[in-house]
């Protein structure tokens, strides 16, 4: 019966992104109005599929019809209810279908902002790309990524989702809003092909693409905050981001989202780098796509890769797709769209975000070259490398301090040309406040040239941010905050701080394995201390359920509260999986982590890793998120007096022919 | 905010002295934060070299966030090797002997292994370069005002007049 | 006109070129066809690549002098792989590792018809177990052959053992000269020994593997 719906629901989002493509693209073609409203219809029909689908699978999962061969293979009648929810997307299969859902709403999204704009060419073609990516992802589910598969024999229970994916609540939510991140920014890369295949490239779409794709962006970035502090708080090493390529995936859409959102002020203000910024739109999300081929083909190693299945050279089709179209389409019409505005002088805002642009440009491209470089060198060499850690990090680690002085420098630069004289006043007391964060992490004993001197940028930056919200809340009270650049500060400020905190972690760890003992004999204390913070050994725990069963220990941290970490192991593994505890406050984190389990004669061995600033990771974040927010909310009215190449919504149009001239819009207001 | 002119007011150095006194600080602080610092104890080289050298039978983490057995063994192996007076070079290179070089984190500096490191290198210079080259093309020309541009702008004053009629003004 | 530059009559980004001349500079079109050629090369890698899959040790250890196996001797004689007139098997196994529990047999009976013609001998490391399981294991399965301890991992490193089973064929002369990736059976030792078993002694081999 579940089978049944899900494949039915499936079935239509197939039928519903066909029959919009090809009703779109005649209607597109022949020029019929009456066509492109079909794309209504049939965006429901697709988000109808979509729902049916997701329901029929939790109803399996959450009754544990074994029946479906995926729910036998990730569900299990021990596992708790949260767990079994989201035991949906911890596999593949499951995966592509959440993937599903989110597109079919974000098409309906789509199709009901531009409602009285379905007659658009311009919509025309962005909702066409919307529906071919539809049928792409419906298309997988059909075949090789079916969730729904029917076993014959039907087996009396499962084995559950992955350990380690049942260790921690966040598990089940990092899923989701990467998700909706990566899909999020379907609808900017659509509106980028329309705008290439109609070749209006005016500042009409942009702004309203514009909030899609911040919104996109502050999904991703939740997306990875979550996944970095789920590493933290269940891999057993202290830990957060590895470089590792799944990690990577994630990474490099949101560098090239980051730039896009800087580049786009620039057209917004000065009409330039249009091209530039359509193809960061389409990198974009032609990285999503890598992003999930190396995940789930099997090509990379990864502790995250998801098991081996068929659809990667499917996936790796697809991206190839979208790389040829989105490369025609810009070598085709590029030079005829680029705008003949100019920057008059590096030293200016547009020269920042110019500079922006190529520093995370050469991040992305250090991110991309290290996580497929072991394959590019197997192919080319036969012989095969690791790229690992210490090579992200000496690479990324210019590139970050570059990054942390132009947060410094660019708030305080004027559009189209500072002068020294600007630059000296205003940059005063920002330099002043990074000094004197320097100074207090000197006086309170951190060393190394590199953290300090980020350390000094980041309050540098810092100040640079307060300044501007401090300017802007003079002005005009609470309304100071939001709106675009000052939303955008708060969003730096919380990066200042995910920097400090990364910068501060990495650099002064303090690791520790030791064996201890309840009752203190030589060689096997009771109690330890690290890096100023006592451990004490109380005591041995074990508990079974019927989801797992785990041996722990009781731990006494600084003669307060008790801390436990376990071993566990489930019903479908051999293997213990460690879940460590982790003891958080505002300067530091304790991390304790089993390496081997308690004996019977009272020892234990405990790793114990103290690392400063943790949590001011997961605060920088939400800094970030609410940064966003305060982006998007609207701040002071601006009053387009330019043209905009998108027809005024009362009055159905043909297009507009491509206009080569289009005269550089003068903002009003900031 | 005043601005003030350049050639009006206290002298530069009066001007840039409190940039200066930063400047100062900042330096001095960098400097004394990065010098000192005793050579690395045993168990920060064993930690260092843990963290270089992939679990041989993980897909990516080092041995230093591994508790498998062979991720034990390799650390086992390194705190033996340390105690004898090996360097950290010939510690990695017995490890690659025996686990092949990819069990090495970093990537060798020579023979392909080095592209890695060259690539974004050569891309990062040939972007400024391109970048400083356009800023070049970007710069205007400086006008020169000829006699010829002189009368024509005469002409088109006194038309202007005639016609009291706008030059299309869109046109910057 | 003026000499003054003007480039908002112009229709692109090049500066100079006159109204209606073909554009010659096509930047945009140079830029993506380099990023197509390169995006189109690293599809074709990736298309070819294989499943990363488990990952095997790949030091080629064949051909040369065997390293010494370490560690306590936990059952039979005491052990020296230097000093000997037979082949050696040096097997790592451990009683948690499936494969090994079905590779036993074929060593116990390669064990036993060899070391009545007195040419070869087997030689058992442990990895990651423990002790007491290890002759349990013996007991209840058999084999009469020195069993030697991990010595904390120390032998598999020597050995560039990182998953179990592994077995290493080892000359009379002490080199190395072949390597058995999972379980081994009798048949396939048997074979690479009749290969090399001629009346020549052998020094050193780079072939094998």
């Amino acid at each position: 019966m579940n089978a049944a719906f899900g494949t039915g629901g499936v079935v239509l989002g197939v039928a519903g992104s066909l029959g919009a493509i090809v009703t779109l693209a005649l209607g597109l073609r022949g020029n019929r109005p009456a066509l492109l409203r079909m794309s209504r219809t049939y965006a429901l029909m697709v988000l109808a599929g979509a729902v049916v689908s997701f329901a029929a699978m939790e109803r399996a999962l959450i009754t544990r019809d074994f029946s479906l061969e995926y729910v036998a293979k990730n569900g299990s009648s021990a596992t708790p209810a949260l767990y079994n929810f989201a035991a949906l997307w911890s596999a593949l299969e499951g995966s592509i279908l959440l993937w599903g859902l989110i597109l079919a709403g974000f098409t309906v999204a789509v199709v009901w902002k531009f409602r009285d704009r379905l007659t658009d060419p311009l919509v025309g073609w962005a909702l066409l790309t919307m529906f071919v990516v539809c049928l792409f992802f419906f298309g997988l589910m059909l075949g090789p990524a079916n969730p729904f598969r029917v076993l014959a024999d039907v087996p009396a229970d499962g084995p559950g989702p992955n350990p380690l994916l049942q260790n921690h609540p966040l598990m089940a939510f990092h899923p989701p809003m990467l998700y909706l991140g990566y899909v999020g920014f379907t609808v900017p890369f659509a509106f980028a092909i329309a705008a290439l295949a109609t070749g209006r490239l005016g500042e009409g779409w942009l702004v309203e693409t514009r909030r899609w794709t911040l919104f996109a962006w502050t999904f991703l970035t939740v997306g990875i905050i979550l996944g970095a502090w789920w590493s933290h708080e269940v891999l057993g090493w202290g830990g957060y981001w590895g470089w590792d390529p799944v990690e990577n995936a994630s990474l490099l859409p949101w560098l090239t989202g980051t730039a896009f959102i800087h580049s786009v002020m620039v057209q917004e203000r000065r009409g330039m780098l249009r091209v530039w910024n359509l193809s960061l739109l389409c990198a974009t999300f032609a990285l999503t796509i890598l992003g999930t081929f190396l995940t789930r083909s099997g090509v990379v190693d990864s502790v995250h890769a998801f098991s081996n299945s068929t659809i990667g050279p499917l996936l790796l089709g697809f991206f190839g797709l979208i790389v040829a179209v989105t490369v025609g389409l810009v070598g085709w019409r590029g030079d005829r769209l680029r705008s003949p505005a100019r920057i008059d002088s590096p030293a200016s805002r547009e020269g920042a975000f110019l500079l922006n642009n190529v520093v995370f440009a050469a991040f992305a491209f250090v991110v991309l070259l290290g996580t497929v470089f072991p394959l590019i060198s197997e192919a080319l060499s036969n012989e095969r490398v690791t790229v690992g850690v210490p090579y992200f990090e000496r690479m990324t680690m210019p590139i970050g301090l570059m990054l942390l002085f132009l947060m410094a420098m660019a708030p305080v630069l004027p559009w189209r040309k500072a002068s020294t004289e600007t630059l000296r006043t205003r940059l005063l007391w920002p330099g002043w406040i990074g000094t004197g964060v320097l100074m207090f992490a000197v006086l309170i004993g951190a060393r190394g040239f590199a953290p300090l001197l980020a350390f000094f940028l980041a309050g540098f930056a810092g100040g640079a941010a307060l300044r501007q919200l401090a300017l802007a809340t003079r002005r005009q009270g609470w309304r100071g905050l939001v709106g675009r650049t000052n939303g955008g500060m708060i969003v730096h400020i919380g990066v200042l701080l995910i920097g400090v905190a990364f910068a501060a972690s990495n650099s002064y760890q303090v690791e520790r394995d030791a064996r201890l003992c309840i009752e203190a004999t030589s060689g096997c204390p009771s109690t330890i201390t690290v890096d100023g913070h006592t451990i004490t050994y109380v005591r041995a725990t074990s508990e079974v359920t019927p989801a797992r069963s785990q041996v722990g220990g009781q731990f006494q941290v600084d003669g307060g509260k008790v801390y436990e970490p376990v071993l566990q192991k489930f019903p479908n593994g051999t293997q213990q999986i460690g879940r460590p505890s982790v003891r958080n406050s505002p300067t530091d984190s304790v991390l304790l982590s089993l390496t081997d389990p308690p004996t019977s004669t009272g020892s234990v061995a405990l790793k114990v890793i103290v690392q400063p600033m943790i949590v001011w990771l997961w605060i920088g974040g939400g800094v970030m998120v609410v940064g966003s927010i305060m982006a998007a909310f609207p701040g002071q009215r601006r009053r387009p007096i330019d043209p905009v190449s998108a027809p005024v919504p009362s009055r159905d149009r043909p297009a507009d022919p491509p206009h080569h001239e289009e005269p550089v819009p003068v903002g009003a207001g900031r | 905010m005043i601005m003030r002119s350049s050639t009006a007011g206290p002298s530069a150095l009066r001007r840039w002295a409190p940039w200066l006194a930063m400047l100062a600080v900042v330096v001095v602080a960098l400097v004394a934060g990065s010098l000192g610092g005793d050579p690395p104890s045993d168990r920060e080289r064993a930690q260092n070299l843990a963290a270089g050298i992939r679990c041989p039978q993980c897909a990516s983490q080092s041995v230093a966030n591994s508790e498998t057995p062979s991720a034990k063994g390799v650390k086992v192996v390194i705190a033996d090797r340390i105690a004898a007076g090996n360097s950290d070079e010939e510690i990695r290179d017995f490890i690659a002997s025996r686990y092949g070089r990819d069990v090495l984190l970093d990537p060798a500096g020579k023979g392909f292994g080095a592209l890695v490191w060259g690539l974004p290198v050569a891309g990062a210079v040939i972007a400024v370069g391109a970048l400083v080259v356009r800023f070049r093309d970007w710069r205007p020309a400086p006008a020169t005002v000829t006699d010829a541009d002189r009368d024509l702008v005469a002409d088109a004053l006194e038309r202007g007049e005639r016609d009291a009629g706008t030059d299309d003004g869109m046109r910057v | 006109m003026t000499t003054v530059a003007d480039d908002s009559t112009h229709h692109d980004g090049s500066a100079g070129a006159p109204v209606g001349r073909p554009r010659r500079a096509r930047p945009t079109l140079v830029a993506a066809v380099v990023v197509g050629v390169v995006m189109a090369l690293l599809v074709l890698v990736l298309a070819t690549r294989e499943r990363a899959g488990e990952r095997t040790a790949s030091a080629d250890l064949i051909g040369e002098q065997a390293p010494s196996v370490g560690g306590d001797v936990v059952l039979g004689q005491p052990f020296d792989l230097g000093a000997s007139d037979r082949w050696t098997v040096v097997n790592f196994f451990a009683t948690w590792c499936v494969p090994c529990i079905e590779e036993h047999p074929e060593l116990r009976a390669f064990a036993e018809e060899h070391a009545e013609r007195g040419d070869a001998r087997v030689v058992s490391v442990v990895y990651d177990d423990k002790s007491s399981d290890v002759r349990d294991f013996f007991e209840k399965n058999g084999g009469t052959w020195t069993v030697v301890g991990s010595d904390e991992g120390r032998t598999a490193l020597d050995w560039g053992v990182a998953k179990v089973p592994e077995s290493y064929l080892v000359s009379p002369t002490g080199i190395i000269v072949e390597r058995f990736v999972g379980g081994v059976t009798r048949q396939a030792l048997d074979q690479v020994i009749s290969l090399y078993d001629q009346p020549v002694a052998i020094t050193s081999t780079t072939e094998g593997g």
